[in-house]
């Protein structure tokens, strides 16, 4: 069955490595940012709307057979609106909605219901980690089994699967622990968004990929 | 009025109390002014007294796919033995397995929460998506208060 929102983890990292790349340039500028975000969800298939006269909600994310929307609250800052953009984005990243529809809403502060699970909290609080982690426009900053399955993984040359395998085996053990820390607790989640962490990250992803 | 064939009006005669029946099920205990004024914030044009005629079963106008859509989107049903049954009475089909009809009235049920407003702009959202059309731009912006 094909996914509710196409390639989410790969519209996440399109979106991190272009905030990247504008660099920080301050309140000031997250007007320009939240168009270049939202320019690149409608490039991404996704119908945004910017205008709607929300109360209660900053927006809502619908996704199904007939492509995802995202429909923003009119009173939004560029700010907010990036904010929303990039968290309703995370969430669709961290759940791979199966299915033909999914939803998601994003509540104005202090507007939203209590959690209904532990797990829902928990989903929240990831989805927040990861969305930061996007704004800041590194990818890294979260663990790499969250926006990217193993099998996404390039394969190397046949003739050194074998001993690619054993090492990949235990790369893939660490992102698990890894990802399980990071559903699990918070302090993990800010210990894991530490530029010493992001570097050894990635240079473990890279030994194991190549 | 549109003229109907002899056809339609003779199938919608032998249906229409059976869908009533559905219909009065899937309002369940909501009154019949909130869903009319719920169906009039989706653009239906269907009075109080519509649907106490199509509950009842007298009403001769069939009752549209659209129409049956909108009043179980409106009573959060659309995945209810009811809302089935009415759709194969009349010989409709919605493309969407159970699970995802179930996860419509749930976001529907979570949404009734949400002030007036967002649940309009919601419901809209989600009927547009359950037809599997655009929606169409809306001439006049939503009031706030009813």
């Amino acid at each position: 069955m094909a996914p509710l929102v196409q390639a989410p983890e790969h519209t996440a990292s399109l979106i991190a490595s272009a905030l990247a790349r504008l660099g920080s340039v301050g309140p000031e500028g997250d007007a320009a940012r939240a168009w270049l975000v939202r320019r690149t969800l409608e490039e991404m298939g996704f119908h945004c709307e910017e205008d709607s006269p929300l109360q209660d909600l900053q927006g809502f994310l619908i996704a199904s057979a007939h492509g995802p929307e995202i429909v923003l609250a009119a009173t939004l800052t560029p700010t907010q609106q990036l904010a929303v953009y990039v968290h309703l984005l995370a969430t669709a990243v961290l759940h791979r909605w199966d299915g033909e529809f999914a939803a998601q809403f994003a509540y104005v502060e202090g507007r939203a219901p209590k959690p209904r699970s532990e797990r829902e909290r928990r989903e929240q609080a990831v989805a927040s980690a990861l969305a930061r982690a996007i704004l800041d426009g590194d990818l890294g900053r979260a663990p790499r089994y969250i926006y990217q399955t193993a099998d996404a993984w390039p394969k190397p040359p046949l003739i050194r699967r074998w001993r690619r395998w054993a090492l990949r085996l235990m790369v893939g053990a660490i992102h698990r622990v890894s990802l399980l820390l990071y559903w699990y607790s918070p302090r993990y989640q800010q210990l894991r968004a530490h530029p010493r962490w992001v570097r050894l990250a990635k240079r473990l992803s890279a030994r194991s990929a190549t | 009025m549109a003229d109907r064939d002899e056809v339609q009006i003779a199938r919608w005669t032998a249906i229409r109390e059976q869908v009533g029946v559905c219909l009065r099920a899937m309002r369940s205990e909501a009154s019949q002014a909130r869903l009319s004024g719920d169906l009039e914030d989706l653009g239906y044009h269907v009075t109080q007294s519509m649907i106490s005629r199509y509950e009842q079963g007298v009403l001769d106008a069939p009752l549209s796919r659209e129409r049956m859509v909108g009043w179980a989107l409106c009573c959060q049903a659309l995945s209810s033995a009811a809302c089935q049954q009415m759709l194969e009475l009349a010989g409709h089909f919605l493309p969407w397995p159970k699970a995802d009809l179930k996860r419509f009235d749930e976001t529907l049920q979570r949404a009734r929460a949400l002030p007036l407003p967002d649940q309009i702009i919601l419901r809209r959202k989600l009927l547009w998506h359950i037809l599997g059309v655009r929606e169409l731009p809306t001439p006049a912006p939503v009031e706030a208060i009813r």
